[in-house]
């Protein structure tokens, strides 16, 4: 009898990929002579081709995504497929001090950084083996008032865990590279020390049973270069975010099970929750840089498909845990966080183009290159298909001739012109939904649909999760859409800066100028197609209506919810039993939520009053900052003068590079902490006088009647 | 302010800088999260006394900046006394102390403790000696050679097109004016 965590015969990959690749056939082929054939019909011309080769490649792309749903279906019947990876229970005691759990941050909000990473660090000593882990926060942080939280946030944990030579944090000086880099600098320094990595992100939460097993794994199967496990999406409380969770993990496992069934140990890497052996990463994982510019060339972005695929190529394998639970993240709040993150990944996938052709990749990583790069890429080939299905109608109507069909190719099947198009529609929706039934069948042949919160409410959010999706789209092709359209050019796109009310409402402003473009558009091209014919303009409506009413939508999903009314739509088992983890995460998190809030007035330069004025903060930061070798009395003072302006005119004087620069200078923060205290109010800033009051609140007197 | 060798112990009540003298000192020991209100009142007494003593010798100095050197003085010989040979005799010392302090968890475990006139309690001092934070364990430096991948004929061709077009804008318009006169003729065909 095979184990999971054997070698995975060739013959095996091979046999399941025929399968695959003929089922996925069987599903489009069909659709794709329905088309052919309506387009011979009417008459073809270079408009059609066109027109059959975009349906092609959309049509083989949702029939590529039905199959393995199909597949994940069938492989998940029965005592499910033999080759998957789950846990395993031995007790064997782990490799001490082996495995460093990293966690790379960005400007993140360290109060839920450090959260997550105490509820990981408090699950991993649960289990007893927390010698064997060693922990680190890899800052690649700029903002001033996140970088000071950050070391603030770390000295407070480790003096709470006592973990001084557990916990680490560092920050680098200059982001060469990005997150790829920051993990890179990590492996150069320490990762010769590991001999795995289990890499996090910053809204990673994972328990430490899942990390004790992932270890275990990696320990039994020594040709294992990483494992991946499936974070399940937690935490969100936006009815975009629901809709989210609640699709990702009622869909989630059939097309989980059906992507494991094909891809086997020539699996794909997603950047963050999963394990990872140092010693083939270091030697076969460093990026090289692509040819060109910006935005197709120079330093790969997206490095996760690539790092995946470098080690497939080196003959290492790389596994999804589908059966491994304990791995969760977080997920955009809204549509238009969703869209600002597509555009990062965007233009990452977009590079991976270079690679498709690249020589000595396995197949497998090709193909998920390229389903990387049409993730993003369908949108403006659906947009295309649209659009010309448009121009087809008003080129037909142009000629003034009513349309006669010829006789049709498929002339077994009997079919009049508009049933054979509504066969065709029809059996292109099934395509889409089917996996959504398989979905909903699977729930109830292995759990049912209690853990949802009963039939009634799965069924019910089903449902209006599918209208969304309808609704959400189509304004997701305009997005990505013009995403594509400007990398190409080499440009960037603008945002409108949010402002969030502060119970966490949307911000109308943001949704008016973010979504205005797409709803004058939309009615543009439903009034052209009414104008055209009524019953294209019906056919056309259900991809119109999202775009047309994208403002509103856009906010009324962005809404927080209610206090003290939880949400009965797209309610998931995680968000009716939350896991332990999270249970404590949101329990942290809200414990800290009492304390005062930051007065507006030093809101933008709080981490510098803090690194100056705090005496504690002020220790925290000095002490990570290098030390310069110079004698006590010449310190090559270069920035007194940025130093002087900072205390007498405040940090409104100074640009941000330049109090960067005095924040990574220890001298001139040891002086700034002295000499901002034992400055008289006169040649003191009004700023840091109203900062050192926080310090020494005096309540004024009640006011009286005598006070009149 | 100037004061005459036969000047009272303390400043006198109605000196406005003094006043702020003393409430600076005080708001620096809060700082540190001293929080009992006669532990903070007796050692900024005493602070502000020293320096108004000092202000006789050094008449041109402000006394808020006269009272903060002197609580700083008052700071760092604590963290001599109690860090003793682990102490750098540095400028660094009252960061290394007050790192110390934070990372020992005295405001919480011994919040009488710092600056007290009795010599601190043997686990406070014990646990600030061994108080450290460090970026990392000492590095074993490891090399990272990018990996080589040959992208094929066709990426390399499109390569070299991108830099030729990049480098000559001459090159870069006979690119795209073809280009543009192609998506000319696409519109004019579209809607003849």
């Amino acid at each position: 009898m095979n184990s999971p965590l054997d070698q995975i015969p060739s013959g095996l990959r091979f046999r399941r990929r025929v399968l695959v690749g003929l089922v996925t056939a069987t599903l489009a082929v069909p659709g794709l002579a329905l088309m052919a054939d309506l387009h011979w019909r009417a008459g073809f011309d270079g408009w059609k081709v066109a027109h059959l080769v975009l349906f092609a490649i959309l049509l083989g792309l949702v029939a590529f995504g039905c199959t393995q749903a199909l597949v994940g279906f069938v492989a998940r019947r029965g005592r499910g497929d033999r080759w998957r990876l789950g846990g395993v229970t031995s007790p064997e005691m782990l490799p001490p001090g082996a495995t460093a759990v990293v966690m790379p941050v960005y400007n993140e909000d360290a109060r839920r950084v450090f959260a997550g990473l105490r509820v990981i660090y408090e699950s991993i000593r649960a289990t007893g083996h927390l010698d064997a882990f060693h922990f680190y926060v890899l800052s690649d942080s700029t903002d001033t008032n996140r970088w000071v939280d950050e070391e603030a946030a770390w000295a407070a944990l480790v003096r709470e865990f006592d973990a001084a030579s557990r916990l680490f944090y560092r920050r680098r000086r200059i982001n060469t590279n990005k997150k790829a880099g920051n993990i890179a600098d990590f492996c150069r320094r320490w990762g010769g020390a590991y001999r795995y990595m289990i890499v996090l992100d910053a809204d990673s939460l994972m328990s430490g049973a899942t990390i004790v097993q992932l270890v275990r794994l990696m320990e039994r199967s020594p040709r294992t270069g990483l494992i991946q496990t499936i974070p399940r999406l937690i935490r969100g409380e936006t009815p975009f975010a629901r809709w989210q969770q609640f699709a990702s993990r009622l869909y989630g496992p059939v097309f989980q099970a059906g992507l494991d069934y094909w891809q086997l140990d020539e699996s794909n890497y997603w950047g963050h929750n999963a394990i990872v052996r140092l010693a083939p990463f270091i030697e076969h994982c460093s990026l090289p840089e692509l040819p060109g510019f910006e935005p197709f060339g120079g330093r790969i972005l997206s490095h996760d498909y690539v790092e995946a695929a470098l080690l497939v190529r080196a003959g290492w394998g790389v596994r999804l845990a589908v059966g491994l639970d304990g791995s969760y993240e977080e997920c955009p709040a809204t549509l238009i966080d969703f869209a600002k993150r597509d555009r990062r990944w965007l233009q990452g996938n977009l590079q991976h183009s270079w690679l498709l052709a690249a020589q000595g990749l396995r197949p497998a990583s090709r193909l998920h290159l390229l389903l990387g790069i049409l993730a993003y890429g369908a949108s403006p080939l659906w947009f295309a298909f649209l659009l010309l299905s448009t121009l087809l109608l008003h080129r037909q109507l142009a000629t003034g001739l009513t349309l006669v069909p010829r006789d049709s190719l498929l002339d077994f099947l009997n079919l009049d012109f508009r049933v054979q198009a509504g066969v065709l529609f029809g059996g292109t929706m099934a395509l889409l939904f089917v996996p959504k039934l398989l979905a909903l069948l699977d729930l109830a042949l292995v759990r049912g649909a209690k853990e949802f919160g009963g039939w009634m409410r799965t069924l019910g959010g089903a449902f209006v999760e599918t209208l969304a999706s309808a609704l959400i789209a189509p304004v997701l092709m305009f997005f990505h859409s013009k995403f594509i359209f400007w990398t190409l050019l080499g440009r960037g796109v603008a945002w409108v800066t949010q402002r969030r009310g502060g119970d966490g409402t949307p911000d109308w402003r943001e949704a008016i100028l973010t979504h205005a473009g797409q709803t004058a558009f939309a009615l543009l091209w439903g009034g052209a197609a009414l104008a055209l014919d009524p019953v294209f303009f019906l056919w056309l409506s259900p991809v119109l209506v999202g775009p047309v009413f994208s403002i509103p939508l856009s906010l009324i999903t962005a809404q927080p919810p209610r206090p003290g009314a939880p949400p009965r739509l797209w309610a998931t088992p995680e968000a009716l039993h939350p896991p332990a983890v999270a249970a404590l995460l949101e329990q942290r998190l809200s414990n800290r939520s009492n304390r005062a809030p930051v007065p507006p007035e030093f809101i933008a330069d709080y981490g510098l009053l803090q690194a100056v004025l705090d005496p504690y903060v002020n220790a925290v930061h000095v002490s990570l900052l290098r030390e310069k070798r110079l004698p006590d009395d010449d310190d090559g003072d270069r920035f007194a003068e940025l130093r002087e302006r900072l205390t007498t005119e405040g940090p409104a004087a100074l640009a941000t590079r330049d109090k960067l620069t005095l924040l990574l200078d220890a001298q001139s923060m040891i002086r700034l902490h002295r000499e901002v205290w034992s400055r008289p109010a006169g040649s003191l800033a009004p700023w840091w006088q109203h900062a050192m009051e926080q310090y020494n609140q005096l309540a004024p007197a009640p006011t009286t009647a005598l006070d009149d | 302010m100037s004061v005459r060798p036969s000047a009272p112990d303390f400043p006198p009540r109605t000196a406005e800088d003094w006043n702020d003298a003393f409430q600076r000192v005080e708001s620096y020991l809060r700082a540190h999260r001293i929080v009992r209100p006669l532990a903070i009142s007796e050692l900024t007494k005493t602070i502000v006394a020293a320096a108004w003593r000092q202000s006789m010798f050094e008449p041109e100095q402000a006394p808020v900046t006269l009272a903060l050197r002197e609580a700083d003085r008052v700071i760092t010989d604590w963290f001599a006394r109690v860090l003793g040979q682990h102490a750098t005799h540095s400028r660094r010392l009252g960061a290394r102390g007050r790192l110390a302090l934070a990372l020992a968890d005295a405001p919480g475990r011994w919040p009488d403790a710092f600056l007290a006139p009795v010599p601190p309690p043997r686990e406070l001092t014990d646990a600030m000696r061994a108080a450290f934070l460090r970026p990392g364990p000492p590095p074993q430096l490891f090399k990272m050679t990018p990996q080589a991948i040959s992208l094929g004929p066709i990426a390399r061709l499109v390569d070299f097109g991108w830099r030729a077009t990049r480098r000559s804008p001459a090159v870069r318009l006979l690119v795209q004016l073809p280009l543009l006169a192609g998506l000319g003729a696409l519109l004019f065909l579209a809607f003849r």
